[in-house]
């Protein structure tokens, strides 16, 4: 993808650039706020990833500028406050997502990667296919290879939004901003305990292991399970 | 210590201004019923005057100048200062005692001789008659002197009396005033100095200035146990920032000799201990952040009962996998106005504390429920509790019983949970849930249920 990427941080942002670079993205890389919506509307982005915290201008007031001059780019915040005012603001400004700093570079990713999925592909007919396993979303119902799962309402929301995100890496962190809009990181292994249910149910009488572990990164459930 | 005192203390000023103001209104009064008196004497003496003048005028328009001698006569033998004049138009006496000069026509004031000699004020009435005649009626006017003279030194005396009871009384509440001020003013350069342990001066007499004086002295004592908390604060954060930093270091150090392929699994220690530390500063932060207040703009109706349910449910296979048990025990319709985030947070970490600082098989309860209008949120378990003499200190930040400091966690969480409970109005209170530890909020009275 062509990500913009607004970071005044003389280390944090090449090194930033440098993991979406390996990561296979095309990153423009600028330290201006004032610099930032000119650039967005000039260039063809998929996605912007801009700090909360700018030179020239702030980033709130970059992206109101953007979305005035027509961006409609997802906008991914950085901030380094924790404020809930600041994400609130950011959100009402037109941002997609927000990334409190410090972040690990997978959540980043994973998040970009959810962004880009979310911009190219609208909603479907309310049926989600993985592999052997569908999901009907109007239905409620859940099958694997024609078997119906009876899953609990929080499974079943997990078991979504892995499978809207098929084939990638769902941190934990966005599981509980999804599931349960739980902005802090609870000290209990409260998505995992879910998960284990969630992947008890599925596999049983199965063979192969439907949701995958990501060591250090999170979730991902199997486009061919 | 170099801050200047006004010239002209303000007790003094005050006290000075009212007695002036006291010598000006009793001056006022005092020459207003001074006048009064001294107008009202002066015109009823006219007005018997006249009266007689013009009873003698009408006689001898009846019975000639025979009658008004013989009347004259007959008046002039009634003891008395006063008496009567009867002249012709040449000065001449005709008739009458009196000792006065002819006086002129209408009233005026006279000079007259006294019966033993002397020459005292009067008072005339005098008319020309037909003849040419001069009728007048005199009366002595020491008596009005003497009652004038009489008024004034009452009035005199009183005024002194008024400006003296208003110069000392002035006086004594001004240094009174100025003696407590003072001695507040002494008490707060004091604290100024450093001497942080001393406290407003209190008489018995509970006025103003002692509730005053109450008033400073709890500012002073909330002031006192927020700079002791801001020491343990950064004795604590220094603490507990040192292990885990040392940690770090070391697991770096030693990852930059280790064969390549546990460089990667030393890297990830490394990641988790700076993890570790910056949750830590999360924390802070998000304390300081709630301690602003400024959350409270952004409260609303918040259905306790339904956050406590929701909670249960995200947290009940976590507990479940840990070995104890969560049990729940919420009524429907206990809401309040505040943040619900924040009060998701406060129960969280309530919960995930009962959950590391108990042995499994516990039974973890989270009641919401209504008491007397007000919303109460509880969680207990069944554990050994916490001795009374340290729940205080496990509310201060980084405040954990000695015996989990082994335990993984930053013991921020009900410092967290606590001041979440404060910026709702409600107290966060350790108790004992005979067995186990129980954590109370009670919300203040809020909106009541359907609102």
């Amino acid at each position: 993808m062509r990500i913009l990427l607004v970071e005044d941080d003389p280390v944090l942002g090449p090194q930033v650039r440098d993991a979406l670079d390996q990561a296979g993205h095309a990153v423009t890389l600028i330290d201006d706020g004032l610099a930032a919506g000119e650039r967005a509307v000039q260039g063809d982005f998929d996605i912007v990833i801009l700090d909360r915290m700018l030179p020239g201008q702030d980033g709130v007031e970059a992206l109101r500028d953007m979305r005035r001059s027509g961006v409609g780019a997802p906008v991914l915040m950085l901030t380094a406050r924790g404020a809930v005012e600041d994400r609130v603001e950011g959100l009402e400004a037109g941002a997609d997502d927000y990334l409190v700093k410090p972040f690990a570079i997978v959540e980043l990713l994973a998040r970009i990667a959810a962004l880009g999925r979310r911009a190219r592909s609208p909603d479907h007919d309310g049926i989600l296919v993985a592999g052997n396993i569908r999901l009907d979303r109007t239905e409620r119902v859940v099958t694997r290879s024609g078997r119906a799962i009876t899953l609990h309402p929080r499974e079943f929301q997990l078991l979504e939004t892995l499978m809207r995100h098929c084939g990638h890496v769902v941190t934990r962190a966005m599981l509980l901003k999804a599931i349960w809009r739980y902005d802090f990181d609870p000290q209990t292994k409260i998505v995992e305990s879910h998960m284990s249910r969630l992947r008890a149910k599925l596999d049983a009488g199965f063979a192969v292991v439907a949701i995958e572990t990501v060591r250090g990164e999170g979730y991902r459930i199997r486009g061919d399970a | 210590m170099g801050m200047p005192r006004p010239r002209v203390r303000t007790a003094y000023r005050v006290a000075g201004l009212y007695a002036l103001s006291f010598v000006i209104v009793s001056l006022l009064v005092g020459g207003a019923t001074w006048g009064f008196a001294s107008h009202t004497l002066r015109r009823s003496l006219d007005q018997r005057l006249v009266n007689e003048l013009t009873t003698l005028v009408r006689a001898t328009a009846k019975e000639g100048q025979a009658g008004l001698i013989g009347d004259i006569v007959a008046r002039d033998s009634v003891p008395g200062d006063g008496g009567y004049l009867l002249a012709d138009a040449g000065g001449r006496r005709i008739a009458g005692r009196v000792g006065v000069p002819t006086p002129r026509p209408g009233l005026s004031d006279v000079m007259m001789r006294s019966h033993h000699g002397g020459v005292e004020a009067a008072r005339a009435a005098a008319v020309i008659l037909p003849g040419g005649e001069t009728l007048a009626v005199v009366d002595e006017a020491d008596t009005l002197d003497h009652l004038e003279h009489t008024l004034l030194v009452i009035a005199t005396a009183g005024f002194a009396l008024v400006v003296a009871t208003g110069v000392l009384g002035g006086f004594f509440v001004g240094r009174s005033i100025h003696r407590r001020v003072q001695a507040l003013d002494l008490a707060a350069r004091a604290i100024i100095d450093g001497d942080l342990a001393r406290r407003m001066p209190r008489s018995a007499r509970d006025d103003e200035f002692d509730q005053l004086s109450d008033t400073l002295n709890r500012m002073l004592d909330h002031i006192g146990r927020l700079m002791d908390s801001l020491r343990h604060v950064s004795t604590d954060i220094a603490h507990d920032l040192r292990t885990p930093l040392a940690r770090l270091r070391a697991t770096v150090e030693t990852a930059r000799e280790a064969p390549a392929a546990e460089q990667r699994e030393r890297l990830d220690d490394s990641l988790a201990g700076i993890d570790q530390v910056m949750d830590l500063f999360t924390t802070i932060l998000r304390i300081s952040e709630v301690e602003r207040h400024t959350v409270r703009e952004q409260f609303r109706e918040v259905s306790l009962d339904a956050v406590v349910r929701d909670m249960a449910e995200a947290y009940g296979p976590a507990v479940e996998d840990s070995d104890r048990v969560l049990l729940v025990d919420a009524v429907d319709g206990t809401v309040l106005r505040g943040d619900e985030a924040l009060i998701i947070q406060a129960l969280s970490n309530l919960i995930e504390n009962a959950i590391k600082h108990t042995p499994p098989c516990t039974r973890i309860r989270v009641t919401a429920r209504r008491d007397a209008g007000r919303a109460v949120l509880i969680v207990a378990d069944d554990g050994p509790g916490i001795p009374v003499h340290q729940r205080a200190a496990m509310l201060r930040r980084f405040g954990r019983g000695e015996t989990s400091r082994s335990t993984p966690g930053h013991g921020l969480g009900l410092t967290l949970a606590a001041v979440v409970a404060e910026v709702h109005g409600a107290e966060l209170i350790l108790g004992d849930a005979a067995p186990g530890l129980s954590a109370t909020i009670r919300f203040p009275a809020g909106p009541t249920t359907g609102v």
